[in-house]
């Protein structure tokens, strides 16, 4: 089980961490969230004899389960530190345009580009994986991609 | 380069550290498997959990039965052309008559890329929702839905959902102040798909069915006479979800804050 569990890490390691960023665009909370996301894998080893592309799948769910439970969690904690908080944001930004403005979008919209454009997951995927429905993303996506536009300007291709 | 490109190029710069690489793996396939030096002890183990296993079949037999009944409402009714499939569940649609008040609809645009990568400009229609109490939405329907004592003027977030025809399809109430006493507090799910709804609003919202539903349990009521699902997931500890059909009609009770018991206390007290 070692040897799957070190080769799905490796494969995943950085998607998921990407994933963990694009919610909460904090790295101490998204290194948190990366560890919780693949001890959660290793003690599942019933997880590790499926087919990589639904492992993926799994680790995805997993990864917007725990975003969300740390960002509940520690609410009250980030609303008193509200100002230090928004200081290492800022410093954590990305000095990427495009990466930028990805992240400048409403959370919501944010993960729904990550795994449209970076992951490549058809609409029908993204709504299995996140559990609503197909016209609800396509309207985040719709969204996403105006406000994108209306960021990176000529940057961004009309699609 | 085009805009997925942009993205995937951007994301590079986003990494996980060597030194979180390096704690993960410790953690896990490094970590020294510790070998049991009560072999007697581990095999007495193994026989009583065998013991308990055959019983836990006959229970598991029974869950995965319910599980299969409350969470059919996921499985749409159409097909990927759009072909309209009736789902072979009894007890999981209700009639709504179609004079009930409408929480309306606006038209969204968008642009979408099909199979040969053009770009195609579709339109959807996006579901509205109106706030209501208990009360209102029951005069409205015609029908009762489940609540308790004197929480008939609740607020409940109303949406409709209409069929390709218009003809209403489903309707899908939030109460998130159902129960509130003494710091506790419980919010109640309402999913009603009519008996001709050609899709389904699966109304499944966050709940979770990959990530690890754990803990299950079927409770039985003798108040509305239902098996009821209850179930933990693995990654909120606090957070409890009880799942039933009752006269057609989904109802999810999800909380943060009460107790298995106290959950179905509050399941014992629902009523028309």
């Amino acid at each position: 089980m070692n040897d799957r569990f070190a080769e799905i890490f490796d494969l995943y390691k950085n998607d998921i961490y990407r994933l963990a960023f694009s919610y909460t665009k904090n790295i101490s909370d998204s290194d948190d969230i990366v560890q919780n996301v693949f001890v959660k894998l290793y003690h599942k080893g019933e997880i590790l004899e499926k087919e990589n592309k639904d492992i993926k799948k799994w680790l995805i769910r997993v990864c917007i389960n725990e975003c969300k439970t740390l960002l509940l969690s520690s609410w009250k904690k980030k609303i008193s530190f509200l100002s230090e908080k928004e200081e290492n944001i800022e410093s954590e930004m990305p000095s990427n345009d495009v990466l930028k403005a990805v992240l400048e979008l409403p959370k919501k919209y944010r993960i729904v580009t990550y795994l449209y454009y970076y992951e490549d997951y058809k609409i029908k995927e993204i709504a299995q994986i996140l559990k609503i429905s197909e016209t609800n993303i396509q309207t985040r996506l719709a969204r996403a991609r105006k406000q994108l536009k209306e960021i990176l300007k000529e940057v961004w291709d009309n699609e | 380069m085009n805009n997925k490109k942009k993205i995937k190029k951007a994301y590079l710069d986003v990494n996980i550290s060597n030194d979180l690489e390096r704690k993960i793996l410790n953690m896990t396939v490094n970590k020294e498997v510790k070998r049991t030096k009560f072999k007697l002890a581990y095999l007495a183990l193994v026989a009583v959990l065998l013991t308990g296993f055959s019983l836990s079949l006959v229970y598991a037999k029974e869950i995965k039965e319910v599980v299969q009944k409350v969470l059919s409402l996921q499985v749409g009714k159409g097909d990927e052309e759009g072909n309209t499939i009736k789902i072979n569940v009894n007890g999981i649609t209700h009639d709504i008559p179609n004079t009930v008040k409408r929480s309306g609809t606006k038209i969204v645009e968008y642009n979408d890329v099909d199979e040969n990568g053009n770009i195609v400009v579709k339109k959807l229609k996006e579901n509205l929702s109106l706030k209501r109490t208990i009360k209102e939405v029951e005069k409205d329907l015609g029908f009762p839905i489940l609540k308790l004592q004197n929480n008939d003027d609740n607020e409940v977030t109303y949406t409709t959902g209409e069929n390709t025809d218009g003809t209403i399809s489903s309707v899908e109430l939030e109460i998130f102040n159902f129960y509130e006493e003494n710091g506790k507090k419980c919010s109640m799910d309402v999913d009603i798909t009519d008996d001709n709804a050609d899709y389904i609003v699966t109304g499944a919202g966050d709940i979770d069915v990959i990530g690890g539903k754990v803990d299950e349990e079927i409770y039985h009521t003798d108040t509305i006479k239902e098996d009821i699902l209850i179930y933990a997931v693995d990654w909120d500890d606090s957070r409890l979800t009880a799942l039933f059909y009752h006269d057609g009609i989904k109802y999810s009770l999800l909380t943060n804050t009460m107790t298995r018991s106290e959950l179905k206390n509050l399941l014992d007290n629902l009523k028309y």
